[in-house]
């Protein structure tokens, strides 16, 4: 049988692109017919039978036999009204800024390796790609829901800071690199905030930039986000 | 193609086939000018005061269909309906609106919901207060008059 997308109506083989299933339900879309969809949609109904959806699985087209990715369509980028977000941003920033000020539990010349994956900011489960350039560390699983959000899931395998290739990861590689043992610190309660700071960072800028795709008619809905909030959220990070 | 086009080639496919479904309400149904401007040609389904006349629907597609719902109305100072603005023709009907249109309806189901809403008024929307009213007091004889009164004139 033949894949027709509910959406753009097109069965064309060749066009099919990378299929999203939505779950509970189980129906089918072009991802990208989809996405375009939630970013119009007030909520996260699916489009065939109204059943509220909580995740995505996204299959690519180019490997059939590769498990789907699955997509949390409430953390990663459900759609929440605009006007809400000059009030978030503002509680944001006032909260960003208290958490980063902090003293260094470090002293002079030691080097601290944050256990850390970069794009979901978990440290607990296991971690299984690092970039051995820059030193950076992932989880698989999120380097391949990244590709699939940004739209080019063959790009999965570069590292996010410097696009080099990541390779496998595992934890007796960290901290050698000067020959001195590795001292393990218990993370204090500041670098726990940062931690939870930096997920909040990227959850806000995942938020942003939803709204600034959904680009839309309705101007009640439009997000103004101009020079000064960027310069602003930049000040702040640095 | 355009999702337009592939709806043009169904809905040509659908009503030359004469559905049972689609054509007991639709007469015609066809583009003017380009895909975005529709009129379709509908029959008032048996049982309601609609029936035996056939009234005529303007649909237009906006840029960004079938993310956003087509824009239906009735030919003006013609369809008295409860839920139909006489003087410009334009319906209230959920799905029509941002809020709750699906991309997984196409044109052919907005007609056919368009004709269930002749056979079942809502008279708590009304946009057309006189027949609401009169549709609240459940005096069918007083509907079926003025509905034939505005049609026949």
């Amino acid at each position: 049988m033949t894949f027709t997308c509910p959406i753009c109506l097109d069965d064309n083989e060749a066009n099919i692109g990378s299929i999203g299933t939505l779950q509970p339900c189980n129906h089918e879309f072009h991802t990208d017919c989809l996405r375009r969809w939630h970013s119009y949609a007030h909520d996260l109904i699916c489009p065939v039978c109204r059943a509220e959806s909580n995740s995505l699985l996204v299959k690519l087209g180019e490997d059939k036999g590769m498990t789907p990715i699955k997509v949390d369509l409430r953390k990663g980028f459900y759609a929440k009204k605009a006007v809400e977000y000059e009030r978030q941003e503002e509680q944001f920033l006032r909260r960003f800024s208290n958490a980063l000020r902090f003293e260094s539990p470090l002293s002079r010349g030691e080097r601290l390796v944050l256990i850390q994956c970069n794009i979901c900011g978990e440290s607990e489960s296991d971690l299984d790609k690092a970039c051995h350039n820059c030193g950076t560390l992932f989880h698989e699983s999120c380097l391949r829901s990244l590709a699939c959000e940004v739209g080019d899931p063959s790009s999965w395998q570069q590292c996010v800071e410097c696009q080099d290739p990541v390779n496998q990861f595992c934890r007796s590689h960290i901290g050698y690199s000067n020959g001195t043992s590795s001292r393990s610190l218990r993370i204090p309660d500041e670098l726990r905030r940062l931690r939870e700071v930096k997920t909040e960072i990227q959850g806000h800028v995942r938020q942003v930039l939803q709204g600034f795709y959904r680009g839309d008619n309705d101007g009640d809905l439009r997000i103004k986000l101009d020079r000064k909030h960027f310069a602003e959220i930049n000040k702040r990070a640095l | 193609m355009s999702r337009a086009a592939k709806e043009y080639k169904a809905i040509i496919r659908v009503l030359q086939e004469g559905d049972e479904f689609y054509s007991q309400f639709i007469v015609c149904m066809e583009p003017k000018e380009d895909l975005t401007r529709w009129e379709a040609l509908v029959r008032g389904p048996s049982g309601t005061p609609y029936e035996g006349c056939e009234f005529r629907l303007h649909l237009l597609l906006p840029q960004e269909y079938p993310m956003s719902p087509p824009v239906v109305k009735f030919e003006p100072y013609a369809m008295p309906h409860a839920n139909v603005d006489f003087c410009t023709g334009e319906i209230c009907l959920d799905i029509l609106t941002k809020q709750y249109w699906s991309p997984a309806w196409d044109l052919l189901h907005v007609v056919q919901a368009i004709g269930q809403l002749l056979g079942d008024p809502v008279p708590s929307s009304p946009l057309n207060v006189d027949i609401a009213n009169i549709l609240k007091a459940n005096d069918t004889n007083s509907y079926y008059g003025l509905v034939h009164y505005y049609i026949k004139s």
